[in-house]
């Protein structure tokens, strides 16, 4: 009895064994890797990663030996261009190493600017242990200070430390480390086996949308780079009845602008933004200022310089030319032809402009060069022309610290009274630790322009348009009762560029004769000493954070008004300076007019008199000073609200 | 009644042990040599690669090394249990010294082979278990690293010497130590046959453990389970002190039991057995630590 019930069991085992052994053996293929036994079909993510030669485990990791899915599996990661895994897999070593430890020290991996900032708006304190970037606030175990806690909730959904997927809808699409830029197309799964699908879409050319699914809030660069206002939600103008169906990113409506001249010629952001500046320089800045490189004189006033010498400046071991650089970027690129030339342009920080090509030198003399830009998504050519010298204008005495955008960013979004809610007694999903932490902030604008913008001192001191950043905080306690001295109010303003460049300049008088321009706010001049400037709008009556009008960076002492992130309003003697032209401006109003070459002079000539007359329309002749005088007393335009001024500029409206 | 039954059990239970480990063996060596002609000692990658390649890929190989694993930790735990059986009845003060010495050194080998069969799985864990014996073994003076050199080799090298010592030295140096033994207690097809079910029934249910892969955390590297106690203790005290010094004198104190007599006995005794329950209370310790903590 007992041999029979043995062998029952032996019999009864060996049929177990054998089914398992026949159930794996449908599993095993005389393939590379044993991912590919399942996922056969599996298309390349792009030509430079085949799945022929690089399998599925280089960048996925997991166990590429193995033939059993949960062996396969084990470790496998969905997305590699995670940062959390980005060392393993596109910055493993012989592959993209230094890049991956680059981005974990970028500004849009560590949002180091917008911590401060936060920091900053509640007063400016920091405890020495307090985090001040997002993988440290990520680790952060301690409770969570006001600005911690709103970064975490309100803004953390914009980094690249985000899991890609995480959340809902549109969150859904943002963070995911390497893969936030780089993946152009997600993956199409249609078969449930899984053994055919589209592999996700990898590039080094990073579509627009790309960028913009993060840079379309606070500073709205990449709104306004194409054109888009984001408006007040009415959905105007309306269309077959209702409201028209121009949305953007959280429902939001927009109205469309004039966009800036770079996107109207087909360029996107990488066509300016180098690899350093987007993976960074693997230093980790303390905001998005220290970060950038590119400056529009790069292209626009290109120093073609000859390659002789000049080595190692692309970082690659061993230290490569530039010619080979731009060569093999361009190759990689897949739509760009290999330069023809040995002359090339580095940005400030040493990095090749490969897509820059120089068609012809400029001569010594009045006949300018020729550059070819080429756009990085299509390849096509973008040829213009530069000269050896800079033109009158651009060399006019006095206006050395100007930045390209004071004149050539005509319009800027400003958005005023940011009204910040936190109450104590809700909850709100915290998006760093990934679950809901009692306190829910919430954020209500009170309205938004899209209108010329203030001049103020930027980075690196350089005049610069302007946008105000007004908060205020009101916290609720648990009992929802309001908590004054927890609830910070802030008048804030930050110099940066807003992508709004066009062609055509601002004028002369938009800065020497309009008060708002040069930081007082909208108001009237006049030649009283008792009350030169008078505001349009006065804060103090009003209780208004501000004493002046809600444009105004400073009074007409200097003192500033607002709380400069970087930078600061125009100096007192800058103003003084600005202020002086004004009143010649309405005769005098051509960069070439020769009181300019000299202005200080030309003014010391008009006080002692030993300045010819100047003549208005008709015979009548006025003294300057008089005209001085007279024009000390004008009255500073409206200002200019959207649909007004920029109405003819639209595309459609 | 009852317990006069459970004491037979038990009894009849240690009288079959020495059955049962041979029958563990014989297994576990004719795995063993199954397994030896699809791995791949040499290269980086491709040691791990086989390893799974004989799980996934190999005909009948996921069976082959699972029966192999199960059979080896049934030989390691009989083998200690066999020791400390005969530890705690004191044999030794009535055991020649020679005959009490080979009882130590078989436990010896049954736990090298089981360090060594550990290393060869080729995955993170392995190569972090060879390096940390490499490294206690460079700490004895004079010798460490020639000795080092015998245990784990450098490069795509690093797992041949594991190997010749888990395939060519340690099973003959066992098998010839449990000479007597095997001529004496030779098991009976029975026992056999149901050691060979168990282990085989086993090895059908419970899968084998997922590899240690090379990302993996270096914190959560766990060693073999016999060696846990000694992973403890590598994270406070000096590694020549408690991988090395302690580990010989230990055992050394343990050979000589039988030539000691009186309270030097008594005292060798009670010192070996605190420090066997201090081990099996940091293996336990280390196993909830790494469980609740990393």
């Amino acid at each position: 009895m007992r041999i029979v019930l043995t062998l029952i069991v032996v019999i009864l085992m060996l049929g177990a064994l054998v089914r398992t052994e026949y159930e794996r053996s449908l599993a095993r293929k005389d393939v590379s890797e044993g991912c590919l036994a399942c996922h056969a079909e599996v298309d390349d993510p792009d030509a430079l990663h085949p799945v022929k030669s690089f399998g599925c485990a280089t960048c996925h990791l997991g166990n590429a030996f193995a033939f059993e899915k949960r062996r396969a599996h084990q470790g496998m990661v969905l997305n590699p261009g995670d940062l959390r895994v980005a060392s393993q897999t596109c910055g493993r070593e012989g592959c993209h190493p230094s890049h991956a430890e680059r981005v974990k020290r970028s500004v849009m991996a560590t949002n180091t600017g917008i911590i401060a900032s936060l920091y900053r708006l509640w007063g400016g304190s920091r405890g020495e242990d307090q985090p001040l970037d997002v993988q440290s606030l990520m680790a952060w175990t301690g409770p969570k200070s006001p600005p911690l806690d709103y970064f975490s909730k309100l803004c953390g959904s914009c980094h690249l430390w985000r899991p890609l997927g995480e959340g809902g809808g549109e969150f859904a699409e943002r963070g995911g480390g390497c893969s936030a830029c780089h993946i152009i197309r997600r993956h199409e799964m249609t078969d449930p086996t899984r053994a055919r699908f589209k592999h996700a879409e990898l590039s080094m050319r990073a579509p627009m949308a790309n960028c913009v699914r993060c840079h379309n809030r606070s500073a709205r660069i990449g709104l306004t780079y194409q054109g888009r206002l984001e408006d007040d939600g009415y959905g105007t103008p309306h269309e077959d009845g209702g409201p028209n169906q121009r949305r953007i990113t959280g429902g939001r409506h927009y109205q469309e602008l004039i966009p800036d001249v770079h996107f109207r010629a087909g360029m996107v952001c990488i066509d300016c933004h180098t690899g350093t500046e987007l993976m960074g320089d693997g230093i980790s800045h303390k905001s998005l200022v220290g970060q950038l490189e590119i400056r529009c004189e790069d292209c626009h006033a290109p120093q073609f310089r000859p390659e002789a010498g000049i080595v190692n400046l692309s970082g690659a071991s061993p230290p490569e030319l530039p010619s080979k650089n731009a060569a093999r970027l361009s190759a990689l690129n897949g739509h760009m032809p290999s330069p023809a030339t040995d002359r090339f342009v580095f940005s400030q920080k040493g990095s090749l402009l490969y897509a820059l090509r120089l068609v012809d030198a400029p001569s010594s003399g009045p006949t300018p060069g020729k550059a070819a830009l080429y756009r990085k998504l299509d390849g096509a050519p973008l040829s213009y022309a530069f000269d050896a010298t800079p033109r009158p204008h651009h060399a006019l005495p006095g206006h050395e610290r100007l930045s390209c955008q004071a004149c050539h960013s005509p319009i800027m979004p400003q958005c005023y009274g940011c009204h910040i809610t936190m109450r104590q007694n809700e909850t709100q999903y915290d998006k760093l630790l990934g679950r809901e932490t009692s306190g829910k902030w919430s954020e209500e604008r009170s309205y938004a322009r899209f209108e010329t913008p203030v001049l103020a001192v930027g980075p690196n001191n350089r005049i610069m348009p302007a946008s105000p950043c007004q908060a205020e905080v009101s916290v609720f306690d648990q009992n929802a009762i309001f908590r004054p001295l927890e609830s910070p109010v802030a008048s804030l303003a930050r110099a940066f560029d807003p992508h709004s460049t066009q062609k055509t300049s601002r004028s002369c008088r938009d800065c020497h004769l309009e008060t708002k321009t040069m930081g007082l706010g909208v108001g009237r001049m006049s030649a009283q000493k008792k009350q030169p400037f008078r505001s349009a709008y006065d804060g103090n009556r009003s209780g208004f954070v501000q004493p002046g009008s809600p444009e105004a960076l400073m009074d007409l002492s200097g003192r500033p008004l607002l709380d400069f992130v970087v930078g600061g309003p125009l100096e007192k003697a800058s103003l003084a300076r600005i202020r002086g032209v004004g009143p010649c401006l309405p005769c005098h109003n051509r960069y070439e007019d020769s009181i300019y070459r000299n202005f200080a002079d030309s003014l010391d000539r008009l006080g002692s008199r030993r300045a010819s007359s100047c003549f208005m329309s008709g015979a009548r002749p006025v003294q300057c000073d008089t005209l001085f005088r007279d024009n000390l007393s004008h009255r500073s335009p409206r200002p200019v609200v959207s649909g007004e001024r920029f109405r003819d500029m639209r595309i459609s409206y | 009644m009852n317990s006069s039954r459970a004491a037979n059990g038990l009894r009849t239970l240690w009288l079959r042990m020495p059955s049962v480990f041979l029958s563990s063996l014989l297994i576990c060596l004719g795995s063993g040599v199954l397994l030896a002609f699809q791995y791949q000692p040499a290269g980086g990658d491709e040691v791990m690669r086989s390893v799974e390649e004989i799980t996934t890929l190999i005909p009948y190989g996921f069976f082959l090394r699972r029966l192999h694993f199960a059979s080896g930790q049934t030989c390691a735990i009989l083998a200690i249990l066999h020791t400390g059986r005969y530890f705690l009845k004191k044999t030794y003060g009535r055991t020649a010294p020679a005959e009490w010495t080979r009882l130590a050194l078989g436990l010896a080998v049954c736990l090298l082979l089981v360090l060594t069969g550990f290393i060869l799985k080729g995955d993170a864990e392995g190569v972090r278990a060879g390096t940390v014996l490499a490294s206690l073994l460079r700490e004895i003076p004079l010798i460490g690293p020639v000795l080092s050199g015998f245990a784990v080799g450098q490069g795509n090298s690093f797992f041949m010497p594991p190997f010749l010592l888990h395939c060519l030295i340690l099973p003959p140096i066992l098998l010839l130590l449990l000479g007597k033994h095997i001529r004496v207690r030779l098991p009976a097809q029975s026992t056999f046959a149901a050691t060979a079910l168990v282990l085989g029934g086993w090895s059908l249910i419970v899968p084998m453990a997922l590899p240690a892969l090379s990302g993996d955390p270096a914190a959560e590297a766990t060693g073999p389970w016999l060696f846990l106690g000694l992973q403890a203790m590598l994270m406070r005290l000096p590694p020549l002190l408690c991988g090395v010094t302690l580990p010989a004198g230990l055992f050394t104190l343990f050979c000589v039991l039988p030539i000691l007599r009186g309270t030097r006995a008594a005292a060798a005794h009670n010192l070996l057995l605190a420090f066997a329950a201090m081990y099996a209370a940091l293996s336990l310790g280390f196993v909830l630590y790494s469980s609740i903590f990393v």
